[in-house]
């Protein structure tokens, strides 16, 4: 018997369907396409980090957030929980959605839209194309990458929790969430780090902050990584143990 | 096949809508799930299915429970729901992505469901109206020879000669180790289809019978005279004449009007229990 959780098959199976019905990908990629061309236009050819990071993430979360459309309306529940494959497997499309296509889709686009950003900019000069090679003009800052995945990261798997939690407004409730949950995190540091200067005697001092730099950061990424995992497991268990209720629409 | 036991579900607490279900759904029929507006048809096929979970019993499909939404499971049973949305897609784009999922698909049976409703050929599902849409899902379940199909109002939205082409789309769709389950309203639909009739009413299943054993146990009336009805259960007016029902003394099998049937059961449950013990 084919194994219930996994199956290569049924998996890729349900990849293709995915992607197949989820129409609105290819508008998004266009919509993304042109912005960056014009952008990039107005810009010489080139797009700095911060931009398009921060387009990336805020890209991600939404798409994370919008995902919400399969667990509501009732009917959109109904056909995404009897399609038969594993919870698991149609949880794993999602991530696959989430932390693959994504990331992927905005490396061809910004190939795409930087030959286009150079066919605008020839016409509009009435010169000859500069023609450069692919992603020239995109800055990438290797010091604040490894932190943007690690954010990337655990935000999507944030506001793929949120999708399961919150169906209605979910990116605005989960937003909500994530500025108390970030300021109630903000406030242990706060009282971990007062408490660490007190009992280590630095009290009034400022090098009691500069001490826990280095443990600080090494605490961040572990700290991401759990609540990264908290997040998909949640997300995972909510999804697996979903209900249709026949007295909400 | 698919065993309910001693099944028990509420929305609120200490309040059940289903109370007490036992049944047991067995391959080669089709069933009728009657019962008024409320009475939980929707939710006892969605419990059947597995989107829902009983707070009290369990309900099994070859021996596992229903909930755990097997992959194995859930090849093997397919849900018409009342409302349902199709993708934008093609018709061959929708098969291509759905029928994989459905190791006994059939795409002859398909393209021949879709003649007898006489669809038109659309570059996508979304040029199709609410009732051509209900064709095609219906055409697509049928093909699809899981073992059990549920179906809730599924000729809602249909047209008077659409509802001639489910019939016969259902009777070919029929085979030995398949089950029909069809919940609705519009019992006329079904008049010659079904093997046996689930009733639900008061929270419980109150009538779980098959056709041949209802006509055996009750003779229906139709007349135009009144006097024609001495020792019915029920009877009513209708612009056709006197209809009613009584015990089958005489061993007269008449055709099983569900309209009466129902109507009978719901006002005198008691008689209903004497007779079919």
């Amino acid at each position: 018997m084919e194994n219930q959780l996994f199956s290569v098959s049924r998996f890729g199976n349900y990849l293709m369907k995915y992607f197949a019905e989820f129409r609105s990908l290819r508008l998004q990629f266009i919509i993304l396409t042109a912005c960056f061309t014009v952008i990039m236009s107005l810009s010489g050819g080139s797009v700095n980090f911060f931009s398009l990071s921060a387009a990336m993430y805020i890209f991600a979360i939404v798409s994370a957030s919008s995902l919400t459309a399969f667990f509501t309306p009732r009917i959109s529940k109904i056909k995404f929980l009897l399609v038969p494959a594993s919870q698991f497997e149609k949880f794993l499309t999602m991530l696959v959605h989430l932390y693959l296509y994504i990331p992927v889709m905005f490396a061809v686009m910004l190939f795409v839209a930087q030959y286009c950003a150079m066919l605008v900019t020839a016409l509009f000069t009435l010169s000859a194309p500069q023609l450069a090679m692919p992603y020239a003009g995109v800055s990438i800052d290797t010091d604040l990458l490894g932190m943007y995945i690690l954010s990337y990261v655990e935000g999507v798997a944030f506001y793929l929790m949120g999708a399961t939690i919150f169906t209605r407004h979910s990116f605005l409730k989960t937003t909500g969430l994530s500025l108390v949950l970030g300021f109630v995190v903000m406030l242990l540091m706060l009282v971990g780090v007062t408490f660490h200067a007190l009992s280590s005697g630095a009290y009034g001092q400022l090098d009691a902050f500069n001490d826990v730099d280095s443990a600080a950061g090494t605490f961040i990424i572990v700290f991401s990584v759990l609540a990264s995992l908290m997040y998909l497991i949640i997300a995972y268990m909510r999804i697996a143990e979903m209900e249709v209720n026949e007295t909400k629409k | 096949m698919l065993k309910v036991e001693e099944m028990a579900f509420s929305y609120r607490r200490n309040e059940y809508l289903l109370n007490k279900l036992s049944f047991e759904i067995t391959p080669g029929g089709v069933y009728g799930l009657l019962g008024k507006n409320g009475s939980g048809k929707s939710t006892l096929l969605y419990l059947m299915t597995g989107l829902m979970f009983p707070q009290i019993g369990t309900i099994t499909f070859d021996g596992t429970p229903v909930g755990k939404r097997t992959p194995a499971m859930l090849q093997e049973i397919y849900l018409l729901p009342e409302e349902f949305d199709l993708p934008e897609v093609s018709i061959e784009t929708y098969v291509k992505y759905n029928a994989s999922f459905y190791p006994r698909f059939d795409r002859e049976q398909f393209d021949n469901y879709i003649r007898i409703f006489e669809l038109p050929e659309v570059k996508k599902l979304s040029q199709y109206s609410m009732g051509q849409k209900k064709k095609f899902i219906v055409s697509f379940a049928l093909a699809t020879n899981t073992r059990l199909l549920f179906m809730d109002e599924p000729t809602n939205g249909m047209d008077i000669p659409s509802k001639s082409q489910f019939r016969k789309a259902m009777a070919l769709g029929m085979s030995d180790d398949r089950s029909i389950i069809i919940s609705t309203h519009q019992v006329r639909d079904l008049e010659n289809m079904l093997d046996r009739v689930l009733v639900l009413h008061d929270n419980t299943m109150m009538l779980n019978e098959s056709i041949v054993r209802i006509a055996e146990k009750l003779e229906f009336v139709h007349s135009t005279s009144k006097d024609d009805l001495q020792g019915c259960i029920y009877s009513a007016f209708t612009p056709e004449g006197f209809v009613g029902v009584r015990p089958n003394t005489q061993g007269i099998e008449t055709h099983v009007d569900f309209e009466v049937l129902f109507n009978a059961l719901i006002n005198h449950p008691q008689v209903f229990s004497q007779l079919f013990v």
